[in-house]
């Protein structure tokens, strides 16, 4: 296989953008934080299109579907440059969602989660410049040990 | 200089791929367990639809032995998906150690460590896709909070992407 050498910046390679954890969750409810610091606001200079999630827990409930995690997005900035294609500058949805199921139900829970795909894109949710990001989830007990590697691209605007 | 603006996703970037931890260390010091404390936490699944190229690794750790190599830690890659054959013909499963990273007699451990090179890459070991990645360890003196970044690049599988 070849290599190619671009100078940068590159815009657009798929890989590791955002990672968070180890952190132990704090509550139950499905539209409150992991934990208190599970947010992050995109950079108004691009749009972020994530692709998947990896979720990995050093421990959890040994009951099948105890635990729910989602990755959302909210908002973004009217004030920003309007999208070539016409669209808007704002998006609210559920970028994912995984739940422990029964080969699971173990101390230790891996998971990988594929993200829906906005309209018009090869894969990936678009998550707008400026909008923010939250991990949320639900559970009987505290998952411990999360750590979450999000996955996409980035798209410069 | 200047910007080169794909509108993605992009395959085949090199880029972070995958961080663990820092969490605590495993209190074994076999080479074929996991080298967190908690089973199972320092591994994680390739995705079923892209294989990866893992071309180095970064370790810290924030208290480790003063006694040189006394601590060390493999990334290993095992398995993968018969059912993801590839264009070329080759095996869709690999099985061997990436990359070795040892410590160096320092209370403090930052090493970066480049993995081996595949036959008929530029660089890096292939991952296939569904193969599972595991951090393992051994050491006489526990050490604490190891974190591991994986940097690498991707392929695209499109035999298994429903799209």
């Amino acid at each position: 296989m070849g290599v190619t050498r671009l100078c940068g910046a590159v815009r657009g390679p798929h890989c590791l953008l955002w990672t968070y954890g180890p952190v132990t969750q704090t509550t139950s409810a499905s539209t409150v934080l992991v934990n208190v610091n599970a947010i992050r606001v995109i950079p108004s200079n691009e749009d972020w299109y994530i692709t998947g999630m990896n979720l990995i827990c050093s421990t959890n409930s040994s009951v099948a579907s105890a635990h729910k995690v989602f990755l959302k997005t909210e908002g973004g900035s009217s004030a920003l440059t309007p999208r070539a294609n016409g669209g808007g500058t704002t998006n609210a949805a559920t970028v994912l969602s995984m739940t422990s199921g029964v080969a699971d139900a173990s101390t230790a829970w891996s998971t990988y989660a594929t993200a829906t795909v906005s309209g018009s894109e090869l894969e990936g949710t678009w998550c707008p410049a400026g909008s923010t990001l939250r991990l949320v989830s639900s559970g009987a007990t505290a998952a411990a040990g999360m750590q979450f590697n999000v996955m996409g691209f980035t798209k410069r605007i | 200089m200047g910007i080169t603006r794909f509108s993605g996703p992009v395959y085949g970037a090199k880029g972070l791929l995958w961080v663990a931890g820092p969490s605590a260390a495993a209190s074994t010091s076999a080479s074929t367990v996991n080298a967190f404390l908690q089973p199972g936490y320092g591994k994680r699944v390739v995705p079923l639809y892209e294989d990866w190229f893992i071309t180095e690794a970064y370790l810290v750790c924030s208290t480790a032995s003063t006694v040189a190599a006394a601590q060390q830690w493999k990334l290993k890659v095992e398995g993968g998906s018969t059912l993801v054959p590839r264009s070329n013909g080759q095996d869709s499963t690999n099985s061997t150690t990436i990359l070795t990273i040892a410590s160096g007699g320092s209370s403090n451990v930052g090493t970066l460590a480049t993995a081996g090179v595949q036959p008929g890459e530029y660089e890096g070991v292939w991952c296939p896709a569904g193969s599972t990645l595991r951090w393992v360890s051994s050491y006489a003196d526990i050490p604490t909070l190891p974190q591991m970044n994986v940097t690498g690049y991707i392929r695209y599988i499109d035999s298994t992407r429903a799209v």
